[in-house]
């Protein structure tokens, strides 16, 4: 949700090894089944570094394990609709809204529970602002609205249903 | 008579009635008398020497005071509402202490602070501030432990300053190094830092979390919470 930028991002580890925080150069290291939380989003991974590019301005990067790649959930604006998403690494600019998936990138729409839209690529950026999906180098999902240029950079946009009365 | 002993010196020898001769009464005592005459003076010494002997045996022994009284964990004294500072070796004043009580201890060189206040510098500018309901310090004043609703802010030259908030932190005052062996907190600008124990390296900057550890961080557009981590 867009709302979930003006949350607090809380970030827990498992503590089976040390965090280590350079308060100089404001970068946050922890390691072992990391969990990032900030409104509705939710990233889970063996390692996650929180840069703080400017103050108040927070860069996330997680790192999924050999066993385990990282695991992606944000409810959607929309009614019933979640994003859900695993890749290798993720990439997350809050103040950006922009999350990138990295790797082996599998991303799932679920309107109602159900899985309506899914996707698997290289790369796939998700700008929450703009409510658009790249997809770099793989397959867009089928009767997307999606244009394929020639670097092989699918771009996929959703088209917003009429919002219910009330919702901005 | 005479008798010659060829390869003897010429010694004149009498041998006659008038010789007095061993064995006879009147001579045994005139030899004792004359033994006790010569060697007075070496018993005289041989008794004073056994009574010196005797005195030093059976006088009374001094009680030895290092041993006897045992050293008692109690205060050898006491300052109220004191202030105490402590220089460098350049001069440089490094530490002002303020409290209510202060009691030091002899037994274990140890120094006991009730509501402390703590202010210390280092020559690069670093700068570090704690109170606490409780401390105990060496005797150098080198290690502080802070016990009871315990804080900690250390501060560089225009730097965001680092808060340390816990029931228990100790405190190195000549690296502004601080620990944590149960739950603390630190907190810089937006961001908040939780867990069960951790060590700050003063030199550089640098902070360990060590058991599960959570981390909160504040988004610019974000309103600001309180304090705590919830």
């Amino acid at each position: 949700e867009r709302a979930d930028r003006l949350q607090p991002m809380v970030v827990e580890s498992d503590g089976r090894q040390a965090a280590s925080v350079d308060l100089n150069r404001k970068i946050t290291v922890l390691n072992g089944n990391v969990s990032i939380t900030q409104g509705t989003l939710r990233i889970l991974a063996e390692r996650v570094e929180i840069r703080e590019e400017a103050p108040g301005r927070f860069m996330a990067q997680a790192r999924g394990s050999s066993l385990q790649p990282t695991r992606f959930r944000q409810k959607r604006d929309r009614q019933d609709e979640v994003v859900e998403a695993e890749s290798n690494r993720v990439e997350y600019d809050s103040a950006a809204e922009r999350v990138r998936f990295i790797g082996d990138a599998k991303l799932r729409v679920l309107r109602n529970g159900k899985v309506s839209d899914e996707a698997h690529a290289a790369v796939i950026v998700y700008d929450q602002k703009a409510d658009t999906l790249v997809f770099e180098g793989g397959s867009p999902p089928a009767g997307a609205a999606a244009s394929t240029p020639a670097n092989g950079r699918a771009r996929l946009v959703f088209v917003p249903r009429q919002a219910p009365e009330g919702q901005p | 008579m005479e008798l010659h002993l060829p390869d003897l010196p010429e010694v004149p020898v009498s041998v006659g009635a008038t010789a007095p001769r061993l064995g006879t009464p009147r001579s045994g005592w005139r030899w004792v008398s004359g033994l006790f005459v010569a060697a007075w003076p070496l018993l005289l010494m041989a008794l004073l020497a056994l009574g010196t002997w005797w005195l030093v045996r059976h006088a009374p022994r001094q009680p030895d005071t290092a041993t006897t009284a045992p050293v008692r964990h109690v205060p050898d004294y006491r300052l109220e509402n004191f202030e105490a500072e402590r220089f460098d070796a350049q001069g440089q004043r490094v530490l002002i202490l303020r409290g209510q009580h202060l009691q030091h201890f002899q037994d274990t060189q140890d120094v006991r602070i009730d509501t402390l206040a703590l202010q210390g510098h280092l020559p690069d500018g670093r700068a570090i501030t704690a109170d606490a309901r409780q401390a105990w310090m060496d005797d150098e004043g080198v290690q502080v432990r802070l016990e009871g609703q315990a804080q900690v802010s250390s501060r560089l030259p225009d730097a965001e300053p680092i808060q340390f908030r816990g029931e228990q932190l100790t405190l190195q005052t000549r690296r502004h190094d601080v620990t944590a062996n149960q739950l603390a907190q630190v907190e810089q600008g937006r961001s908040l830092f939780q867990a069960q124990a951790m060590h700050f390296d003063g030199v550089a900057r640098v902070l360990t979390l060590t058991g599960p550890a959570r981390a909160r961080f504040l988004p610019a557009q974000a309103r600001s919470p309180s304090a705590s981590p919830n």
